[in-house]
Order: structure tokens, then sequence, then C-alpha cells
């Protein structure tokens, strides 16, 4: 086959490509991106590292049929060092010829038919919503899921779609992000998966980069898939029990603080930048005020006083200066609350409403 | 070879035996002795140069190291063992240390025991104790401590001491200070120390290995081009064999090639701990001295091996769990908890097995690495293999204080394990190390970790009175030196 296209749309459907192509898989044919013809107009790339699949479509002169699979990372090499300009690649076995202008190149092929067939999006059950909250949701949530491996079900985000809603669930077992958003859904019954971080925040960059208002969705043997334009993302759900997060809200909580969220976002962003070394940020609550402090041993120190509506006894709780900060910038709303119990105890972020819960967990202070 | 007589007019290295009182306090400038002076005296052959760098002692660091540390210690507790061929590591069946009479006999270390004998067969074959080494260790810088605040033990036979700027407070010379503490060291134990001079650690590494035993060896800054000519570079410490390969490529064979190079030649092709190498050969000081205790481990490793080889699995998987338990008291003694665990089984034919184990968060708890390990060791177990040791590594330790707790309330079992094993660790401190024990480490605490010949303890623990440990006769001051 053959396939003619402008460099730079080239260039930018590769480096999406690009993301999910293996590294460091045992199976060479991973590192490899598949380009198929898909018509007169239009050809597809498919890349794959097993996890987290993509496969766009790209809009070029296409001659001839079949698929060629070519290494993904000097593919993108060769393309990104080009001039601007029509870039042709053609194919007849086992080279693929890429020609710009008087460049040419040929780089050796992978085997085609080592390379995994990509999941479909199922006939039945796929259902539609409107991208724009999806990606607020995922952008809000995701980052607090976890990073350890050791728990797997960590590692992934908790959605579940409702007829006119989507909630996410993620924690890393230190602080918990829930949101649940208004959205316009054809979905016809309710659905629960755990699908993984990197495979959300994935689909957010797709899905506003797409340009698209709506994101299609289809679940079906394990997998997820999400059509957002002409990008089809499918990823691994992860199987397992997500932890009840509803019994880790308390009840009830003692004070309820109403702060400026950009005054304490900046508050908090310029007092960290002393909090080092997992040393915590000092929150001090007493009459009518806020001091925000951090030490760092062989560092330095910072402390800064806020006017806040707090009555009662003296409350210092300390907490991670990075989650808290994730928690404040998640809230969207102008005001956040900030709700707390004890020093030992798990405080609570807020906006206005109670759409987004952020919980988190202190760290222990001493001195 | 009369001293001095071979060096001819090129100058070569001083060294002195401790016993040369006559020349304490000032050097005896072209004193030689051996096969050195015989070499850089060879007709024709270029000298050393000019020196590396001008200054005699901008720094001075001593460098101490016991001689055949194990097997001195046991002729000076017992000594009827004085003047006999002494080797210790019964209980591994090889030479962990050997006195010099019987290196004289060809005795090497890690030899086998059986060569031994052949060898050298009214050799003296004696157990390790490790807690009297041990304790004689400690002694042993204490005595140094006298002199200086700034010693570095370096390994159990071994220590730097900086004793800069100590030539007033203690009224001596560099020289007279390093005679002091080996006269100080050799009488108090009854055995010989070797003792190095030198403006920094590698220098003085280098002096005190110049003459063994019980030799004071003395590099100022100036002479030590004189002593690393014709030094082979992989006897520098800390260059090792992957280094020596590498420098052999670029031409280099002795320490005094590497040290004459330019410094941005060397800077460009060497990481920085081999920089640091070429500026002390150079006569710099800039390793220092790490003076603390050893608070912090990166790994912590326990291997025991037993006797006679085994292929019952419940028994080699006691002796894993046995080291279990003490890698984990050792980590809980140092506040440390182990994210990641390698296991290890070795044949009686010294072929091994091992893997890895992660765990789901930092721990130093036996109980919950011997859970994780049970179906590792399942699989790495063959019934039709025999085993003679096991071993375990803790290693991606970090500080077992829990700074962040979770919302899931396991900050707080582990709390209250932490209680748990605070208790057992009490006990075993009051009543001896294993007094408690996992049930999983039973039969290894059954039998002796050696049956048969291997299985001799030291003389120490036999014949205890009623009520009495081994670890309290340790207590018992010995007499060990000479009533002069």
């Amino acid at each position: 086959m053959q396939l003619t296209c402008p460099k730079d749309i080239l260039l930018e459907k590769l480096q999406t490509a690009l993301k999910t192509v293996a590294t460091k898989s045992t199976m060479p044919v991973l590192s490899g991106m598949m380009i198929k013809a898909a018509g007169a107009g239009s050809a597809e790339i498919s890349s794959t590292d097993m996890e987290l699949s993509l496969r766009l479509s790209l809009p070029a002169g296409v001659e001839g049929e079949g698929a060629f699979v070519v290494p993904g990372r000097l593919l993108t090499d060769v393309v990104r060092s080009l001039p601007a300009g029509e870039v042709k690649i053609e194919t007849g076995g086992e080279q693929a010829q890429i020609v710009s202008g008087p460049a040419s190149f040929r780089i050796n092929c992978l085997p085609a038919a080592d390379f995994p067939r990509l999941p479909e999006m199922p006939e039945e059950g796929v259902f539609e919503l409107d991208s724009a909250p999806l990606v607020d949701t995922i952008n809000t949530v995701a980052r607090a899921a976890s990073r350890d491996e050791t728990r797997p079900v960590l590692t992934g985000v908790l959605v579940r779609f409702g007829k006119d809603s989507v909630k996410m669930v993620a924690t890393d077992s230190y602080r918990l992000s829930v949101r649940e958003t208004k959205v316009a859904s054809t979905l016809a019954e309710k659905k629960e998966v755990i699908v993984p971080r990197a495979s959300m925040e994935e689909l957010a960059r797709l899905a506003s980069a797409s340009g698209s208002d709506k994101v299609r969705v289809g679940v079906v043997d394990g997998q997820i898939m999400f059509l957002a334009g002409d990008t089809l993302l499918s990823s691994r759900l992860i199987e397992g029990q997500f932890p009840n997060y509803q019994q880790l809200l308390p009840d009830e909580f003692k004070h309820e603080i109403e702060l400026d969220k950009e005054e304490l976002l900046e508050v908090v962003s310029r007092i960290g930048l002393m909090a080092q070394k997992n040393a915590p940020l000092r929150m001090r609550f007493s009459d009518g005020r806020l001091t925000v402090s951090a030490q760092t041993p062989q560092v330095g120190e910072a402390r800064e006083d806020v006017p806040v509506p707090f009555q009662g006894e003296e409350v210092e709780i300390g907490f991670n200066t990075e989650y808290l900060r994730d928690g404040i910038e998640s809230v969207q709303e102008e005001k956040v609350f900030l709700r707390i119990i004890s020093p030992l105890r798990p405080g609570l972020i807020k906006g206005s409403t109670d759409d987004f819960l952020y919980l988190i967990m202190p760290v222990r202070l001493t001195g | 070879m009369p001293p001095g007589g071979a060096a001819g007019d090129q100058p070569t290295p001083e060294s002195r035996r401790h016993g040369d009182r006559g020349n304490a306090g000032r050097r005896s400038g072209r004193g030689s002795e051996g096969e050195r002076g015989d070499r850089s005296g060879q007709g024709g052959r270029r000298g050393p140069g000019k020196p590396l760098t001008i200054g005699s002692f901008p720094q001075a660091v001593i460098h101490i190291d016991a001689d055949a540390f194990f097997a001195s210690c046991e002729q000076s507790r017992n000594p009827k063992l004085k003047g006999l061929p002494v080797i210790t590591g019964k209980e591994r069946n090889i030479v962990a240390s050997m006195s010099y009479e019987a290196k004289a006999r060809g005795v090497v270390r890690a030899m086998r025991l059986s060569e031994v004998r052949r060898l050298c067969p009214d050799a003296v074959f004696l157990p390790s104790d490790y807690e009297t080494y041990s304790l004689l260790s400690n002694r042993f810088f204490g005595v140094v401590r006298r002199y200086t605040p700034e010693v570095e033990e370096y390994g159990i036979d071994e220590c730097f001491a900086d004793i800069t700027g100590m030539r007033r407070p203690l009224r001596m010379t560099y020289v007279r200070i390093a005679e002091a503490i080996k006269e100080d060291l050799d009488s108090a134990f009854g055995f010989t120390f070797s003792v190095g001079l030198a403006p920094n650690k590698t220098i003085a590494k280098i002096a005190s290995k110049w003459k063994k035993p019980s030799g004071l060896t003395v590099i100022p800054g100036r002479d030590i081009h004189r002593f690393i000519d014709g030094m082979p570079v992989e006897k520098v410490w800390g260059i090792g064999p992957q280094t020596t390969a590498y420098l052999n490529k670029l031409g280099i064979t002795t320490a005094l090639q590497f040290a004459r190079r330019d410094e941005m030649w060397v800077k460009q092709r060497f990481s920085k701990p081999f920089y640091e190498k070429w500026q002390e050969l150079n006569g710099r000081m800039v390793i220092p001295l790490e003076t603390g205790e050893k608070d912090t481990y990166a790994s912590i490793q326990k291997v025991k091996t037993f006797t006679p080889p085994s292929s019952d699995p419940e028994f080699v998987f006691a002796q894993l769990s046995k080291n279990v338990e003490n890698a984990t008291m050792k980590a809980r003694r140092y506040h440390l908890a182990a994210e990641r665990a390698i296991c290890f089984l070795k044949t009686q034919d010294f072929r091994g097995t091992g893997a890895e184990v992660r765990f789901s968060r930092p721990t130093a708890f036996p109980h919950e690495i011997i859970r994780a390990l049970t179906p590792v060791f399942g699989r790495l177990f063959k019934h039709s293999e025999e085993y003679r040791s096991t071993g375990i590594v803790l290693f991606k330790l970090s500080e077992d204080r829990i700074v962040q707790p979770d919302l899931f309330g396991v900050t707080a079992r582990i709390e209250r394990l932490a209680k748990v094993y605070e208790t057992v660790d009490g006990v075993r401190a009051k009543y001896g190390k294993h007094t408690l024990f996992l049930g999983s480490s039973f039969y290894a605490h059954k039998f002796g970790q050696h049956l048969g010949e291997r299985g001799d303890t030291p003389e120490r623990k036999d014949d205890l009175f009623k009520g009495e440990t081994a670890r309290q006769r340790l207590a018992i001051p010995m007499f060990m030196g000479k009533v002069k």
C-alpha cells in the first residue's frame, strides 16, 4: 500500500499513538505501530501496550490495501525530522519506505501477523455522554489514585455511570476524592467499573484534543472503550472490590471553615515551598485567624497568617502539602469549605455543594 | 639485605617495626626493608621522580589494622594457643582467620579445613566466637579514642583515626602519637596491630598494609610517590576489578601512573569516587572519616549454613524463618522497615536459587514476611535436592516511623503489632535472643545449627554454672596482657 499525508498531520497522530507504544515489553511487535489502509481517504494507526490501546484515523491519500507494522518511536523520530510538506510512505513486504522531497528512508517492518487484534466497539450497550463534564471530573479525581502497584485496585478510578450523572472515586489511602457530575447520557442502566488511572488521564487528554463534544462508551469482556471524535481508546479494567469509601466519610465534623479558594491555594503553595522532605504543612486555627507554617530542618521555615471566621479552642493540624493542594485545586467554586474534627482525624475539603468531596488524612505533628 | 643497602641513590619508603624504639620520634630517613628496596634499586629503572605534593602532613590520618584479629583474640584469651597455628571458622568448615604461625605454613583464607589438615596437621581449629570478637573490637576502638575523638570504625578489626591538631594537646609528634597508640594496643591485647600514618585515608590504608604484622609505616605527603611507584593500581583501597581493567586499557597499571595523570584527564573519564581516589593519592584529604555510629543500612542480610544438609522442607523453611526473625530484629533495632526482600536457598553442590518478594507496605514484622515467603519457598524448594544454607536480604529500607497515617486504619494495626514486637524484643534482650521465636522457626531451634564436629561451640559456652548464660561469661574481665 501507499499513503501520502502532510507532515504536520502525520506527526501529530504519530505522537499521540506513541503514548501507548510499549517500551519494555517481552513482545517486540508491541514496540511498533500498525498502519492500515481504511479506504481511499484515510488510514488507521494503532498501538497498544496491552493495557491501553489507541486507534486513530489519519486523513491521507491511500492507494492499495493491507497493513504493516513499523517501530513506533523510530517512525515518529523520522517524521519529526522531516521538513514540512508531503510525506509518502510505501510498503511492499519487509520494509517501509518513507520519502519526503529528496530524503528517503527504508525502515524494517515488524511482523504484522503478530500484532494483537485490538478490541472493537461492541454493537450493543454503547452509550454516549457529554465530553466536557467527563473531562472535568477525570481531571479533578484521577490524581488521587494510587501509584503503588501492590494494591492494584487503588491504582484505578472507580467510575459509576448513572442515567443522568457520572461519579468517580479515587484514593491512594491517604486521601480520597469523589466527584459526581450531572451529565446528559443515553445510558439504559447503571454501570460501575474500575479504570486504570493512566487510561482515564489519557482519555481526558484525547477527549479535549478531539474537539468532539460527545464521547461514546462501551464495556465488554473486561475492557472499556471510549470513542472521542475518530479516536478509539480501549483500556483494560481493573478487577476487584473497590473499598467502601462511604464508610470512611465521618458523619460529623467539629469545625467548618469557609475560605477563599484562590487565596488559600496561593498561601498553601507559597508556604509549602518550605515543607520539603516529607515535612508537613501546619495549619493552626485560632480565634479569627489561620496560621499556615512549614519548617524543614537544615532548609528553613515560612509562616503566613490568614484571617478566617474560626471560633473556639485552638487546633493545629498538619497535612502533606501536595495532597492538600490537590484537594483545594479540585474545588470548582470560589469558596472552599474545610471541615475538621481533630489533628488525628481526617479532614474534608469541599465546595459549596456536596458534588465534590475530598477526604484527607492529616500528618502527625511532633513538637 | 642490610637496611638501606640496596637503595643506592634511590630513596625508598621507610618502614619501621614497632620495636625500633631507638628511632622513635625521628624518621630513619632512607631505611628500607625487603623486596621493595630491591625493586626500586634495580639497575636502569627510572625512579619515582618528583614528589606528588610537597607538604608532609596537612592532615594526619592513622589506619590501624589488627593482625589476624580472630585468631589473635583466641590466642590472647587462651595463652596455651600462643605460637600454634590457630584457625577460626570451624563451623563454616573453611578458614575465616588464621594466626601468623598458620599463615607461615601456607594456610590462606577461605581454604577448606580438610586441606589445612593436610598442610598443617597440628593446626588448632576453633569455632568463631563473634560475641567475644566484637567485645574486643570495642575495646580496641576505645583505646584509640584515648588519643582522638575522631575515630571511624571501619570493620571489626580496623579503624581510621584523624589526629590532625592533636600534637599540641598530646604534646607528641604525629609519629609519636601513632607509636603510642600502637604500644597501648599491643600491650593491652597481647597481640600486635599494624599502623599506618599518612595525610589521608587512602594513603593510611597503604601504609598500614606496607608492613604486616606489627608494622608502623609513616608516609608523609612528599614521600607518597615512593610508596606507590610500582604498586599495582588494584591494590589501592576502593579500586576494584572493573576500574582496574579500565585503567589497564588506558595504559595505567601502577598507582603512581594513575596519580601522575592530569586532573582534567581523570575528571573526564572517572566518576566521583575515583576522582577522589586520585586526589588522595596526590596527598589531599577529600574522603572524610565517618565517625558516627552506623545508624542506618541500605540492606540487611542474614544467611546461615547448617550441617548436615537437609531435604526436609519443614526444616529448611524453619532455617529461613529463623533468618527472617533475625533480620527483622535487626531492622527493628535500627527503626527500619523493608519494602522488598530476596530469599535464597543453596544446595549441597553450592547452586543457589532465589526470588524477590514485594510487600504492600514497608514492614519489619517477621510473620508478615514469612507469610509472603511461604508460596515463594514452595516454588523454590525441590524435594530432590539437599540444601545447606538459606538466606534473606531485606532491602528498600525506610524509617519505620509513620508520619502519614492512612484512611483505612492500617496504621493503627501496624502500631498495635509494633507494640507486640517491642515486648518480644524486650523479652529477648532480657532473657536471651532465642527465648521467644515463631513456630515456623521451631525446627531450626530444636537442633543445633551444625551437627557433628562443626557443631562445636566456643569454650566460653561450655561448663556454665547453673543459671549462668554464655553472654554473662563474656562480660567477665579477662587478663590478656603481660606483666611488665
